[in-house]
């Protein structure tokens, strides 16, 4: 394969100039036409990227400014869920403490028609039970209980 | 005058796959989504952009000088590789080595020239004037050793080709013959690279490089 000149092949000929002006013409073209063309979309490459990382930084921070008003919400909420829960636990007492007062009330008043003698002034706390008493004791319990609850 | 067909039919068959190549990689060339082929040519423009150490004005010819060497010479020593090619390395004629070192001298010394100009330039190589004998030898040894180191190496791969075809029987020297043919591919790639090199450190050498815009403040001494 390798190509031995009858003369001394350490000696150039005038293939030398041949392949000389073949690899100039290689030099122009790549040159001229190739590296500018590579050049360009380099610069424009490293643009792209420039100008992806501001939109990464910038996506960051709005990321960062989101998450910061989705907490702000969240406490918000938080808040709100506290003071409502806090608003039905009040309703809850009234409504507890107001049923409690209206069946006492009853209580009373069933008291005074089965038993007039109640009616009596000093006669509540020395007179005997009538058979009706019981419930009053169970909820003479539990007023206490549902008054601390409020 | 003595004219090598072979060899010469070997380099214009090279250029043409060359230029083919870098045409073919300049029109599919892509921001977004580079092959493999562009980024080849990129890795190698970049990194002879990041070596040429020349001032700026000089800079795309010491990268497209270097960048056509080394695909240039590359192609070159891959040609006989291919699938029945006929036709022999044109880099292990003495004629191709030569021309491209002669080219790349005198392109250096013609930028030199340029970038310096003509007192900078014989002030450079005879400065001091007992060492100019040894520059001026230097400067005639530098295309020498550049062409014989290649045309050498790639001689003598060839040659061990031809003696293991020639010694060994066809089913023994497949495997010697597989195994150099590997090395050869990666001895190709050195010596595209070095001659690629030692031309950018040639330019590196003789051409000015920028000077700096500011220079640091000089302190006031204490004494």
């Amino acid at each position: 394969m390798i190509d031995l000149p009858s003369s001394n092949f350490l000696l150039p000929d005038a293939t030398a100039v041949v392949e000389g002006v073949v690899f100039l013409v290689v030099l122009f073209v790549v040159s001229k036409f190739v590296l500018p063309r590579l050049q360009a979309l380099a610069i424009q490459r490293q643009r792209l990227i420039e100008h992806d990382l501001t939109s990464a930084t910038a996506a960051k921070d709005a990321a960062r400014r989101h998450e910061e008003e989705a907490e702000e919400l969240i406490r918000q909420a938080r808040r709100q869920a506290r003071t409502i829960i806090d608003e039905a636990y009040e309703r809850h007492d009234y409504i507890v403490a107001e049923g409690m007062r209206k069946g006492r009330e009853e209580y009373e008043w069933f008291t005074r028609r089965l038993d007039p003698a109640r009616t009596r002034p000093n006669a509540t706390s020395d007179a005997p039970q009538p058979a009706l008493a019981a419930p009053r004791s169970s909820d003479e319990n539990c007023e206490p209980t549902a008054l601390s609850v409020g | 005058m003595n004219v090598l067909t072979d060899s010469m039919l070997a380099s214009v068959l090279t250029a043409l796959i060359v230029i083919g190549v870098a045409l073919f990689v300049r029109a599919s060339a892509s921001v977004r989504k580079p092959g493999a082929l562009q980024s080849a040519w990129e890795v190698t423009a970049s990194s002879a952009r990041n070596l040429a150490d020349v001032a700026t004005p000089y800079r795309h010819r010491v990268v497209a000088v270097a960048v056509s060497l080394f695909w240039f010479i590359l192609a070159a020593n891959w040609l006989p590789l291919l699938p029945g090619s006929p036709l022999p390395a044109p880099t292990a004629n003495i004629n191709m080595t030569i021309a491209l070192a002669v080219i790349v001298i005198v392109m250096v010394h013609a930028t030199a020239f340029q970038a310096r100009g003509a007192r900078g330039y014989f002030r450079h190589y005879l400065t001091p004037l007992w060492l100019a004998p040894v520059r001026l030898l230097e400067e005639l040894i530098k295309p020498v050793t550049l062409a014989l180191r290649l045309f050498g190496v790639l001689f003598a791969s060839g040659l061990v080709v031809a003696l293991l075809g020639a010694l060994l029987p066809p089913p023994a020297a497949l495997i010697p013959h597989a195994a150099w043919t590997l090395f050869d591919l990666f001895m190709s790639v050195v010596q595209a690279f070095i001659f690629a090199l030692l031309t950018i450190l040639y330019f590196n050498a003789a051409v000015p490089a920028d000077v700096a815009e500011t220079s640091p403040p000089i302190e006031r001494s204490d004494r």
